[in-house]
């Protein structure tokens, strides 16, 4: 098992704060894994999974960039925040403006294998952008915006599960 | 680009200091001084010598005083990194916030509204990993506050090292003081160009457990 962890930050500086918590819990795990940036991808073929990580609120170059490699790649996928709308984009939603910043409530709508052991009290979200449900997706956990929903191999994680909800990564693995 | 750091003169905001300034350029600090020394955003120990760490980084220092009151804190700080915006022309914030949802929050909400870039480089980091950086990067540490049982006064003025680190954590103390547990404060560190030689303190203690290191007089070597 390799995992890869895609950044999709402009500035490296925010790579401590959205890639660093993900790659701290990978070791923690004794996990294999390699980190490359969204625009510099090669050689996904080698990873079990992947891990498209979010970026900063302010941070939106990678809505204009063409991810269409995510509808080829047939192992499992988790977006994180921007991560979440990157994949939605390349299913057909549109990304639509909406903000949630801090700890939210959330719904749940489905029981899943991915949010076993997780805490559903408060979730920690970051974003002035969010998506619908693609189609084929089925929602888990919703607030004003939909916050978990996936295919089978396929997750998007709106919020960010590497604050408080590390089970949703962990989850992600065993697929 | 040109970043101001939130900054207490402890170790978070000090080794965050260090990170941002890798590639960027650092061209303020910007303090809000609480008079409230229970806020849930700023720490109020050590800040009367604000201005001294602000001459041994040679980094400017804004500083604005504040209630401390919740919630009105924040327009405190808001207004400060306005200032900062206009008068040396950043683009974004730096902090030293590590796992406080409540704080990065509303940091982030505030940078957002002032359509800056906000970074929080220490966000979630591994405490033990974090330790070992700091020492690694020869940060010279004191307590100058502490707001936990079993802390008493004895550990006020006391170095951050790794025999104290191992103390903290018998006592089942955060060894970095994450939960409010203890203040810190950087008298030496790579992103200081003159170390801070503290020459007279007291302690204040409000209770058997909680005070701070007064600091009297301190001098730049």
């Amino acid at each position: 098992m390799k995992i890869l962890l895609i950044s999709t930050c402009k500035h490296k500086l925010h790579e401590e704060e959205f890639v660093k918590p993900i790659v701290q819990i990978l070791k923690k795990e004794k996990k294999e894994f390699e980190i490359q940036h969204y625009t510099k991808l090669s050689n996904l073929e080698e990873y079990s999974h992947i891990i498209i990580c979010g970026t900063a609120l302010k941070d939106n170059a990678y809505i204009k960039y063409n991810f269409d490699w995510i509808k080829e790649f047939k192992k499992p996928i988790l977006g994180i925040c921007a991560g979440s709308q990157i994949i939605a984009k390349v299913f057909d939603e549109k990304i639509l403006d909406g903000q949630e910043i801090g700890a939210v409530q959330v719904k749940k709508i489905k029981e899943d294998k991915i949010i076993e052991n997780i805490n559903l009290n408060e979730i920690y979200c970051l974003h002035n952008k969010y998506s619908r449900v693609p189609k084929g997706f089925n929602l888990i956990l919703k607030t004003t915006h939909p916050q978990l929903f996936r295919n089978y191999n396929v997750i998007c994680c709106l919020f960010h599960p590497e604050v408080r909800n590390e089970n949703i990564i962990l989850n992600f693995l065993n697929i | 680009m040109k970043l101001a750091v939130l900054y207490s003169g402890g170790k978070d905001s000090t080794y965050a200091l260090l990170k941002a300034k890798k590639e960027n350029e650092i061209v303020c600090l910007l303090n809000v001084k609480s008079k409230n020394n229970e806020s849930y955003m700023f720490q109020s120990a050590a800040n009367n010598i604000l201005e001294f760490q602000s001459s041994a980084l040679e980094i400017p220092l804004l500083q604005k005083e504040t209630l401390g009151e919740k919630e009105l804190e924040l327009e405190d700080l808001k207004k400060l990194i306005e200032e900062a915006k206009e008068r040396y022309k950043i683009v974004g914030l730096v902090t030293g916030t590590i796992k406080s949802v409540y704080q990065s929050s509303r940091i982030q909400k505030i940078c957002n509204d002032l359509d800056l870039w906000c970074f929080n480089p220490l966000w979630q980091i591994d405490e033990e990993e974090y330790l070992e950086e700091l020492f690694e990067n020869n940060f010279e540490v004191i307590i100058v506050g502490i707001a936990a049982y079993p802390l008493t006064k004895d550990f006020l003025g006391k170095k951050l090292d790794r025999k104290l680190a191992n103390k903290l954590k018998e006592l089942n103390v955060s060894q970095i003081g994450e939960g409010g547990e203890f203040e810190s404060f950087v008298i030496n560190s790579p992103v200081h160009k003159r170390k801070l030689e503290i020459i007279d303190s007291d302690n204040n203690m409000t209770g058997e457990n909680s005070g701070e290191l007064v600091i009297k007089e301190v001098k730049l070597k």
